[in-house]
């Protein structure tokens, strides 16, 4: 009996270990694929003019099991959505009558974020697979 | 793989139903100059993953991923009413589930396990302002191995 109480809490602590692990290589992964882009989600990663937008994006681990992945540089969401942000030079060079941004950047492409969140359950499958079975 | 041409135009004939759409659009890479005071409307069909489901490659069941983008750009400092009506009106057109036949016969959905949300309203220059809405999309399609 003490050996199958054994056994299960050695299981248990195998579980909570890779559990812990699959996790954090998750939310490594999520943030991979919006600053550097994903086979598993399809984004393109952050397009690099600076570089100021790509760097900028990083991890708070909330909790054991909650992350939050962001940035704080204001113009982060019209990189986003491909549209010239207000008062960008950007905007300036196109004369003022286009409001889409045109990709000049080697790397990356908009949409990044939205596409790691529709890719999102795929990272998961992905990191579990590597994982294998506890 | 699917055809994508043939899968941005159904996506696109489904868009283009929407009442009250404005009539000036952007299409994607297609040359175009907004007139000022005039909303419009752009969209972007942006194809994500492919991935074989089976293990039969020549055949076998495969899976197509991706993004249907549609901006719809305003008035800047007219209020939210007419973008936000315009977004509810593309989100009702494009309800989670909603399936659309191709010319080329696959079928694109829109996905259920992640919905498409409209974005949130953008200030922009010389008059504009833009509600980005994304709709993700998947497709079914037999994989083809070249011989």
């Amino acid at each position: 009996m003490t050996d199958f109480a054994d056994q299960m809490r050695a299981f248990s602590l195998k579980v909570e270990t890779k559990s812990a692990a699959v996790f954090a290589n998750v939310v490594s992964a999520t943030q991979g694929s919006i600053t550097d882009g994903s086979p598993v989600t399809g984004a393109p990663g952050q397009p690099v003019d600076t570089g100021n937008l790509k760097a900028s994006w990083h991890t708070d681990f909330e909790s054991p099991s909650s992350a939050l992945i962001s940035t704080n540089v204001e113009y982060a969401q019209y990189i986003e959505d491909g549209v010239v942000a207000v008062g960008s030079r950007r905007g300036n060079v196109t004369g003022g009558t286009l409001q889409r941004l045109t990709l000049r950047s080697a790397v990356g492409g908009f949409h990044s974020v939205a596409q790691t969140v529709a890719g999102f359950p795929a990272i998961v499958a992905d990191e579990v697979a590597k994982a294998g079975a506890p | 793989m699917i055809d994508h041409e043939a899968g941005h135009l159904a996506l696109r004939t489904q868009l283009v139903a929407i009442s009250g759409l404005p009539s000036a659009r952007a299409w994607e890479n297609k040359d175009f100059t907004p007139t000022a005071g005039t909303p419009y409307i752009a969209d972007q069909y942006v194809p994500a993953t492919h991935r074989l489901l089976t293990t039969m490659a020549q055949g076998g069941s495969a899976v197509e991923t991706g993004l249907y983008v549609i901006q719809w750009f305003g008035l800047k400092g007219s209020g939210i009413s007419a973008i936000r009506t315009g977004a509810a009106a593309i989100l009702a057109a494009f309800a989670p589930g909603s399936s659309f036949a191709t010319t080329a016969g696959d079928t694109i959905r829109v996905r259920t396990d992640t919905a498409p949300v409209p974005g949130q309203i953008l200030p922009l220059d010389k008059g504009w302002a833009v509600c980005t809405t994304k709709i993700p999309w998947q497709a079914y399609s037999h994989n083809v191995v070249a011989t």
